[in-house]
């Protein structure tokens, strides 16, 4: 471009060397563009920076979907089901014994598969010979031999003699009581093939635990732990809102248990941005959360039970719409919650019980105010060579929002020496929208901010430029989606006089 | 965007170097006089009037605008200062390509003299020769910039803009020989040789110049020129250009250029057809290429709301790489514009004669050609006037005056065409004409 204006310059100087005596080229008027920046704000960039909490999603029909997610909550079998505690040995007074098993945890067991624990028996006796002592618990079984220690007890000449077997892992060993009841059972013989009662006979076991339960199960409420979601989406707002048309909470309850359990909600209320709490209320919750499980058949599966609140079967829309700020749940768990009688239920080593809470605010609805604010470093020193001009900024918005901004400038001690406008002028047109309020046309906008000669040495001293901007829906409140797709387009440059 | 400030200090070196009169390097017009006066640019093969001649200065120069008379282009602001409204200039060009140029002919000193049966001149010139192809986009540009043109030219918003300008700058000094032979008494031949040294030139060779503004953050321009000068330019780039008027020494870029000449006299009709300036002159330079396709929006970032200061560096990098410019040494050649002169005169009486000429002359930038018809009044032998008309490729009709006068031995001439009725230069887009003396001798 200059090669030719010096070519031009060149030939006019010769042209016109021979007649006039002070000649100047009039290029007052002549305005140069110069490029500077050209970039894009994905609209999934602005709603990720002013909501940093949530996940971006896109939903199948391209919407954009803010999702914030609750910490799992979850019981295992180990949280819920507790080792039944040894060490006090059962006597054995005869040579059957009849012992009834404990309830525990609410616990009757039809059928169970031990483990992590040991057992042993201690005997006593006064007879002045040697004997061979057998001990053995038909319902208790180890690759389909139910379990026996066959003892010989050797006389040392001291009565009374007594001694204690070794030790002998629980570890899968499969125990099927009959009526809630296992039979511990004794043989004490002497060589002359006598049989007798010893004096003291005496079951021990450190602890029984289980890898597998299977049996009726009553009530129990398992207790999980109280939390909550913060939602940071109307957090930046001063003034204004954003109303979400459907948002939703989804709670999500796997369990591989095998009984049946009901939620009992304790608390599930929303707070406000001032503070105030607002109870969640659903036809859901009058019915009562009762959560898939797995059949007897089913050992080892996953069942999952999901609630959706939405705005048809809650007043999530309503409270949401109030600013929430956080979600609270305070959520138990109620086992075999009917109580149904002679059921079968089973607990698995890996049995566990989870519960998932998400918020989803697809974006869809209407804006007001969202505000926008970045602050950039630059160097505006250039603008010295300026003779008048202005700041051109021109935007191609696929966002269905429109949005006012303003323009701060700060020097090198950080300090507001001038905004770009007196007020906050209108920076981005908002796309054109469907009937469904989906963004089909872009819009295009051309804003000079003017760089007044008078104000050229004060604006080339800018080190910082803030901007900010606030968002707004402006069809009349009419709902409006925001897609993946939507970009707004940003092309920025200096126009101007230049001093010659 | 900016000036370099050394360009206005060039541009001032410019005016003074080239601060000359109204004359025309290839003034067909004066061959009215062939008879009685030796002008630089007469014809080789006509015997001189006198046997001893030395001519003094004679200067020749021609301008030539093809879009408008000077009175279009400049402005007065008041204060002394003329502008040239180069946005006026814009509005008034048609869509096509036009000429400007300016070419001179200064012929210092020459010693000649005549023989029974030949004649010779021994002489020194300068010679000067510009010309300038630009179309109403280039000034369009200029003038507003690429912004200010988005805004006035409706073409800019939809294409490309083709501006492909071609320039063509050079001068030079020559010293040589001319001589001529008298076959008989009435036909004779000439020929002449000039050794040339060249003082500076500036050539460019534009392939590809083609800018798209319709977007005024976008640039997008398809480059493909070459300038090549020698002692004339210190640094050409895309965004500067220094000119330094820096007069070589004598050699430093050598030439040759030959005449040749043919003439027909008798007692009353006189014909006659020249070559002249046939020849080239070798320069030692600088070429200063660029080819490039430039696609520039700016720096393109993803997200824009994390522009930096990094960012804006970046952008004057950039540029920088943008307006890259290939620079090297070269020799080259460039050929002198040569003319082909035709002329007659017819003596009716003592006191009336008429003649014409026509001018062929090659450019590079464009041939000229131009056509002349004229008559002359003697009313005494030491004193001519004549008037002439002429016409020319651009379709301009001109009428022109000329005369001479001897007191003494010494002779003056003078021509100027088109002659104004007022005298104001600045209302025409063409001026030619010579002014000369010389001192004739000896029969």
């Amino acid at each position: 471009m200059k090669l030719t204006q010096g070519i031009l310059y060149i030939t006019i100087a010769v042209l016109f060397a021979c007649n006039v005596d002070n000649i100047k080229l009039d290029q007052q008027d002549a305005e140069w563009a110069l490029p500077l920046v050209q970039g894009e704000i994905k609209v999934s960039d602005l709603i990720g920076k002013a909501s940093s909490r949530a996940s971006i999603q896109v939903l199948p029909d391209g919407i954009l979907n803010l999702k914030y997610t609750g910490d799992v909550l979850q019981k295992t079998k180990k949280d819920i089901f507790f080792p039944i505690p040894g060490g006090i040995p059962i006597p054995m007074f005869d040579t059957v014994n009849l012992v009834t098993l404990p309830i525990v945890n609410n616990v009757i067991i039809k059928k169970a598969i031990l483990s992590n624990g040991n057992y042993y028996v201690q005997y006593s006796h006064n007879r002045p010979e040697s004997i061979t002592l057998r001990m053995w618990v038909p319902e208790m079984s180890l690759n389909n031999q139910y379990i026996n220690i066959n003892l010989n007890v050797p006389y040392n000449g001291t009565l009374p003699v007594f001694g204690s077997s070794d030790k002998f892992s629980f570890e899968n060993i499969l125990m099927i009581p009959v009526n809630n009841r296992i039979g511990l059972h004794y043989q004490a013989t002497t060589a002359n093939q006598e049989s007798f009662k010893m004096s003291g006979m005496f079951f021990v076991y450190d602890q029984i635990d289980f890898k597998y339960i299977e049996g009726f199960i009553g009530q129990n409420v398992y207790d999980l732990q109280k939390d909550s979601i913060e939602i940071d989406l109307y957090d930046g707002f001063v003034k204004g809102s954003i109303y979400v048309d459907d948002p939703t909470v989804t709670v999500t309850v796997n369990s591989s248990f095998g009984f049946p359990t009901k939620a009992l909600v304790n608390q599930f209320d929303l707070e406000t941005k001032d503070g105030s709490l607002i109870t969640f209320k659903s036809k859901l919750l009058d019915d009562g959360m009762y959560f898939n499980y797995p059949r007897l058949s089913e050992s080892g599966q996953t069942k999952s039970t999901t609630f959706v609140f939405n705005k048809n079967n809650s007043n999530i829309r309503d409270i949401f719409n109030a600013q929430a700020r956080r979600v609270i749940y305070d959520i138990d768990a109620l086992s075999n919650p009917l109580l149904t009688p002679d059921s079968t239920s089973f607990i698995s080593e890996n049995s566990k019980f989870a519960i998932y809470l998400t918020v989803d605010l697809p974006l869809k609805g209407t804006v007001s105010q969202y505000p926008a604010t970045k602050t950039f470093e630059t160097d505006a020193s250039k603008l010295k060579d300026l003779k008048e001009g202005f700041m051109l900024i021109e935007s191609l918005n696929h966002i269905a929002l429109a949005a006012n901004a303003q323009l701060y400038f700060y020097d090198a001690s950080n300090q507001i020496i001038d905004s770009a406008f007196s007020s906050a002028q209108p920076l981005f047109k908002a796309a054109l929208t469907n009937a469904q309020g989906i963004s089909i046309t872009p819009s295009s906008n051309t804003l000079m901010i003017p760089i007044p000669a008078t104000k050229i040495a004060t604006w080339s001293t800018i080190k910082k430029i803030k901007l900010d901007a606030v968002f707004n829906t402006n069809n009349n409140n009419r709902l409006v989606q925001i897609a993946e797709k939507d970009v707004l387009t940003l092309k920025l440059g200096f126009v101007g006089k230049f001093k010659l | 965007m900016r000036r370099n400030p050394e360009f206005n200090i060039s541009l001032s070196i410019l005016f003074a170097v080239f601060t000359c009169t109204f004359m025309n390097a290839q003034d067909i017009s004066l061959s009215l006089i062939n008879e009685h006066q030796t002008f630089a640019s007469r014809n080789i093969a006509i015997p001189y009037p006198n046997r001893n001649n030395i001519t003094l200065p004679d200067v020749s120069a021609r301008v030539f605008n093809e879009s408008g008379s000077l009175d279009h282009w400049l402005g007065n602001t008041g204060s002394g200062t003329n502008t040239i409204g180069l946005q006026d200039i814009w509005k008034s060009l048609d869509r096509k390509d036009y000429v400007s140029g300016i070419d001179w002919n200064a012929q210092t000193i020459g010693f000649g003299k005549r023989y029974d049966r030949f004649q010779w001149m021994i002489s020194h010139r300068i010679h000067g020769d510009l010309g300038f192809l630009y179309n109403k986009d280039l000034v369009g540009l200029i003038a507003f910039g690429n912004y200010g043109l988005l805004q006035v030219e409706p073409l800019a918003k939809t294409q490309a803009l083709d501006l492909r300008p071609a320039s063509d700058i050079f001068v030079y000094q020559s010293i040589g020989v001319d001589g001529a032979y008298f076959l008989n008494e009435h036909h004779s031949i000439g020929g002449g040789i000039h050794y040339l040294s060249g003082w500076y030139d500036f050539k460019s060779d534009v392939k590809k110049f083609d800018i798209d503004i319709r977007d005024p953050l976008t640039i997008n321009a398809n480059e493909d020129w070459t300038v090549r000068t020698a002692n004339l330019v210190d640094h050409l780039a895309v965004d500067s250009l220094k000119i330094n008027v820096d007069q070589a020494a004598w050699g430093t870029h050598p030439g040759v250029s030959f005449n040749l000449g043919y003439s027909f006299h008798d007692e009353n009709l006189q014909l006659g057809a020249q070559i002249r300036d046939l020849g080239m002159i070798t320069w030692n330079g600088t070429a200063y290429s660029r080819k490039a396709i430039t696609d520039y929006s700016g720096v393109r970032i993803n997200d824009i709301l994390n522009i930096d200061k990094s960012i804006f560096d970046h952008i004057s990098d950039t540029l920088k790489s943008l307006a890259t410019v290939h620079q090297s040494g070269e020799t080259y050649t460039t050929r002198l514009n040569s003319a082909f002169i035709l002329d007659g005169q017819y003596k009716i009486n003592p006191h009336w004669s008429l003649g014409g000429s026509f001018l062929y002359k090659s450019g590079s930038i464009k041939d000229y050609w131009q056509g002349m018809l004229g008559v002359v009044f003697s009313p005494v032998n030491y004193f001519q006037l004549g008037i002439h008309t002429s016409y020319n490729q651009y379709r301009n009709v001109d009428l022109g005056l000329m005369g001479s006068l001897r007191i003494s031995i010494v002779h003056f001439y003078l021509n100027l065409s088109p002659f104004p009725s007022v005298w104001n230069p600045s209302g025409y887009n063409r001026l030619s004409g010579t002014f000369g003396m010389s001192i004739q001798w000896g029969k």
